[in-house]
C-alpha cells in the first residue's frame, strides 16, 4: 500500500526555563493512502505537538529530530518558504476550536478566497464557485458565505473549517480534536461528514483525539501515546479488543460509556516531561511494573501482524 | 418527607442587547429563553442529573437555583423556606448549606492563593473557626479528598498541581462547610479520562459520609448514567423527559433523549453503526420554535407538533442546496430572503410572477415537504399581492406522566 506519511524517530523538544521538554520523544508510524490513523492520548502526551510538527507550525526555536516524510519529502528539514505552499494544499489541518481560527472581521467568503488564492491564481468568481460547492458538500446554503463567524453556531463554524481545509483537496488531513468543543449530536454529524468526504476525496486522515469512542467509530488503526512516546499501535480492533500495553488497558477500562458497569481509573499522576521517569515512562503508574521497567527501555515489538507495543511484559498480556 | 430543594416554574430570561435602531423598530423585548418554567424537587441524599447540550440552559438553571443569578419568575424553596426573593444578607447564612463545584478547576482557584488558603477561605468567611482550627480542618479534608501529603500540598499553588488535584481541591472547598446541597456543574468534563472515575468515586464517598445531595449538571450521558439516581433531559430551556435514570437509559421515551443516546460514540469497534441523527442544530434560544421545541429536528414528528412559517424557510434553504430544486423554488418564489415568516404565517410576495403561479408552487411544495409539516398547513390565502401560507396553531405538549416518568411529547 502507498504510504502518505512516514515518521521515523521523531523528536520534538520545546525549550523552557526548566530545561527542554521532550513533548514528542522518538515516535515512528506510517499513514497509508486513504487510511484513518487515530492518535489517542491524554493531556500533555504530545499528540497536538505531533500535529504541529507535521504542519510545520511549531514555535520558533523548537528542536526537531528524526524525520517526517510526506510522499517522500522530509517535512522536518523544510524551511518556512518550502513548507508554505504545501500547507493547506497538500496537508490541511482542522483545529479543535473553530472560533479562534476564523477571523472575526472577515466574512466566510473572504476566508475561502484567502485560502484558495494563497495557493493558486483563481479569479474571484471561480473562488466563489468553489466555496459554494464546498459549503454545499457540508449541507450549508451559500447564503452563509456573506456571514461573519460570530453569526454562526459552533457546529457550522466547524463545518466551515472542514470545508476550507478540503477546498484545496489535500491528500492528508490532520484533525486535532475536531469535535471536542461540540455537542454529541453535532459531533456525530461532523464525524459522518468527515468519513463521507474521506471516501469521496481518497484522502488520508490523521485524527488526534482523547476520545476513544470516536477512535472506535472512525479509525482504521490507532496509536496510543503516553508521555511523548507511542506505547501501542495496531488496528482499532486489535487495540480495543486485545490491548497489550498496561496503559492502553487502563485507559480503555477508565472510559465511562453507556455500558460501563464499574468505574476504573489509572493511579498516580501524569509525568513531568522535563524530567521524565527513566526507562518505561509508565512504570510509576503501572500495576505490573518490576525492576526491569525502570532500568531498561522496553523494545518496540510486534506481537501480532501489525500490532506493536513497547512493554517488557507484553507477551504476558496477549 | 419534605424535599431539600423544590423548584417550581423557574424561569430565567436574559435580555438581548440590540443595536439602538433595531431596539426602536422592534416592539417586543427580545430575551434569551435560558430556563423556561422548570419544576423539580430534590430529595435528601439524592443525585439528580440535568443533562443537555450546550446552550440548553442547564448551567443557568444550576446558578439560578443557588441565587447566583436572579430568577425572572418562579419559586425556589430550600428546606421549606422560600428563598426566591431573599435579600443577600439573609441569603448569606444559607450559602454555607449550598455550594457549587465548577467545571474548570483552573479558573475556580485563585492563582495567588495556596491550595490550603483556598480551601480554608470559606471557613474564615463564614466565621466558622479561628485560623488554627481552620487549618486543622483543611488538612483533614485534604487528606479525605486524596490530597496527601496534605501538609506539603497545603503550601502549593494551583499552577503546580495537575487538573485532577485541582478539582479535588475545589471539591474539598465545597464540602468543608458541610453543606446540604452541592450543585456540580460538569465536575469531570475538563479532566482526563483516566482520572474521571476517581473524582466521581470521591463525590459518591463524600455524599455517603456527609449526607450530601447533588444537582449534577452534565452534557455527558454516560457520566450521568453512572452517578445519577434520577435525571432530567433538558432541551432549549425546558425539561423534555424526567425520571429514574436507569429506566430512561433502558428505554428513552422522548425522541430527543433517543437521539442523544444514539449519538454517543461507543468505544467498541464491533459496534460501529449507522446513526439516525436529528437534522440541523439546536435553534436560537431567543426565538425558540413554537409547540414542541424539538419539532424541527424530530425524526418522528406529527402535524400537531408546532409547525410554523420558519420551518418552511428552513426547508427552502435545504432545497437550495440541490441545483434542480433551488432553480424551481427561485423561479416561482423569488429569492428566499424576500419571504417573511411571521409566526404561523408565511408571506410570499408574488411580484411579477403572478398569484396563481406562486399558489401552484405552494401546492407542489406541500406534496414534496415532509408529511408532518405539510399536514400542519391550515390554509393558503391571498392578501393584496402576497400569498399567505398559514399553519394550524399548536401548543407546547407539556410534561405528561408516562410509566412513572414525565415526557414532553405529543406521542404520549
Amino acid at each position: 500500500m502507498d504510504t502518505v506519511l512516514e515518521a521515523r524517530g521523531l523528536r520534538v523538544l520545546y525549550r523552557t526555563k526548566r530545561g527542554p521538554v521532550r513533548a514528542v520523544d522518538g515516535v515512528s508510524f506510517d499513514v497509508a493512502l486513504g487510511e484513518t490513523l487515530g492518535i489517542v492520548g491524554e493531556t500533555g502526551c504530545g499528540k497536538s505537538t505531533l500535529a504541529k510538527a507535521i504542519l510545520g507550525i511549531l514555535p520558533p526555536g523548537t528542536i526537531i529530530e528524526g524525520s517526517i516524510r510526506f510522499e517522500g519529502v522530509d517535512l522536518a528539514t523544510l524551511g518556512v518558504r518550502e513548507m508554505r505552499p504545501m500547507r493547506g494544499k497538500d496537508i490541511a489541518l482542522i483545529f479543535q476550536d473553530p472560533t479562534t481560527r476564523l477571523d472575526p472581521l472577515m466574512t466566510i467568503e473572504e476566508h475561502f478566497h484567502e485560502t484558495i488564492r494563497a495557493h493558486e491564481d483563481a479569479s474571484a468568481k471561480e473562488a466563489r464557485e468553489r466555496a459554494r460547492k464546498a459549503l454545499a458538500s457540508m449541507g450549508m446554503p451559500d447564503t452563509r458565505l456573506q456571514n461573519f463567524p460570530h453569526e454562526l453556531s459552533g457546529g457550522m463554524r466547524q463545518r466551515i473549517m472542514i470545508a476550507m481545509a478540503l477546498v484545496m483537496k489535500p491528500r492528508l488531513l490532520v484533525a486535532d480534536e475536531p469535535t471536542t468543543s461540540l455537542d454529541v449530536i453535532v459531533e456525530a454529524q461532523i464525524l459522518e461528514i468527515l468519513e463521507d468526504l474521506k471516501r469521496a476525496y481518497k484522502m488520508s486522515l490523521l485524527l488526534i483525539t482523547h476520545n476513544l469512542g470516536i477512535v472506535a467509530e472512525v479509525c482504521d488503526r490507532v496509536a496510543v501515546m503516553y508521555a511523548g512516546k507511542i506505547v501501542e499501535l495496531g488496528t482499532v480492533r486489535d487495540v480495543f479488543k486485545r490491548p497489550i500495553h498496561p496503559y492502553t488497558r487502563g485507559l480503555l477500562a477508565s472510559i465511562i460509556h453507556l455500558d460501563s458497569l464499574e468505574l476504573s481509573s489509572i493511579d498516580g499522576l501524569p509525568p513531568d516531561l522535563v524530567v521524565p521517569p527513566p526507562a518505561c515512562r509508565f512504570h510509576p503508574r503501572c500495576p505490573h511494573a518490576k525492576e526491569i521497567c525502570w532500568t531498561q527501555d522496553p523494545s518496540w515489538q510486534e506481537y501480532r501482524p501489525g500490532h506493536h507495543a513497547a512493554c517488557h511484559f507484553g507477551s504476558d498480556f496477549l | 418527607m419534605e424535599p431539600l430543594l423544590e423548584v417550581s416554574e423557574l424561569t430565567k430570561h436574559f435580555p438581548v442587547k440590540l443595536p439602538i435602531i433595531q431596539r426602536l423598530l422592534s416592539r417586543e423585548r427580545h430575551v434569551v429563553h435560558a430556563v423556561d418554567a422548570v419544576s423539580f424537587a430534590l430529595q435528601r441524599g439524592e443525585i439528580f442529573g440535568v443533562v443537555g447540550e450546550s446552550g440548553c440552559g442547564k448551567t443557568t438553571l444550576g446558578r439560578t437555583v443557588l441565587r447566583l443569578q436572579e430568577p425572572t419568575s418562579g419559586a425556589i424553596g430550600f428546606e421549606g423556606l422560600d428563598i426566591t426573593h431573599l435579600k443577600e444578607q439573609d441569603m448569606r447564612p444559607l450559602r454555607r448549606q449550598m455550594q457549587i463545584i465548577f467545571q474548570d478547576p483552573h479558573a475556580a482557584l485563585n492563582p495567588a492563593m495556596t491550595i490550603g488558603q483556598s480551601i480554608m477561605d470559606p471557613l474564615l468567611i463564614h466565621g466558622e473557626a479561628n485560623e488554627e482550627d481552620a487549618k486543622k480542618a483543611v488538612l483533614d479534608i485534604m487528606t479525605e479528598v486524596g490530597l496527601s501529603p496534605a501538609e506539603e500540598l497545603f503550601k502549593k499553588y494551583p499552577a503546580d498541581m495537575s487538573g485532577g488535584q485541582k478539582q479535588r481541591a475545589v471539591i474539598a472547598r465545597a464540602v468543608i462547610l458541610k453543606p446540604k446541597l452541592i450543585v456540580a456543574d460538569e465536575p469531570v468534563a475538563m479532566l482526563d479520562m483516566s482520572i474521571r472515575a476517581r473524582i466521581l468515586e470521591l463525590m459518591l464517598q463524600l455524599k455517603e459520609k456527609y449526607g450530601l445531595t447533588y444537582l449534577f449538571i452534565t452534557h455527558d450521558l454516560a457520566t450521568a448514567k453512572f452517578i445519577c439516581d434520577r435525571i432530567a433531559i433538558m432541551y432549549l430551556g425546558k425539561f423534555v423527559e424526567v425520571g429514574d435514570a436507569k429506566a430512561i437509559y433502558r428505554e428513552p421515551k422522548h425522541p430527543y433523549t433517543t437521539a442523544l443516546l444514539g449519538a454517543v460514540p461507543i468505544p467498541d469497534p464491533d459496534r460501529r453503526r449507522f446513526k439516525t441523527l436529528p437534522s440541523g442544530e439546536v435553534p436560537d434560544a431567543i426565538y425558540p420554535p413554537l409547540g414542541c421545541r424539538f419539532h424541527p429536528r424530530c425524526p418522528v414528528s406529527t402535524p400537531t407538533c408546532g409547525w410554523e412559517a420558519r420551518d418552511v424557510i428552513d426547508l427552502l434553504e435545504l432545497r437550495a442546496l440541490q441545483p434542480d430544486t433551488a432553480a424551481i423554488d427561485e423561479q416561482n418564489f423569488g429569492p428566499i430572503s424576500r419571504l417573511r415568516a411571521e409566526g404561523l404565517q408565511l408571506r410570499i410576495p408574488t411580484g411579477q410572477r403572478g398569484i396563481d403561479r406562486v399558489r401552484a408552487h405552494v401546492e407542489k411544495l406541500r406534496g414534496q415537504a415532509p408529511p408532518p409539516m405539510a399536514g400542519a398547513v391550515a390554509r393558503t390565502l391571498v392578501e393584496g399581492t402576497d400569498v399567505l401560507v398559514e399553519f394550524q396553531p399548536s401548543q407546547d405538549p407539556g410534561l405528561r406522566a408516562v410509566d412513572g416518568r414525565e415526557v414532553r411529547c405529543v406521542l404520549y
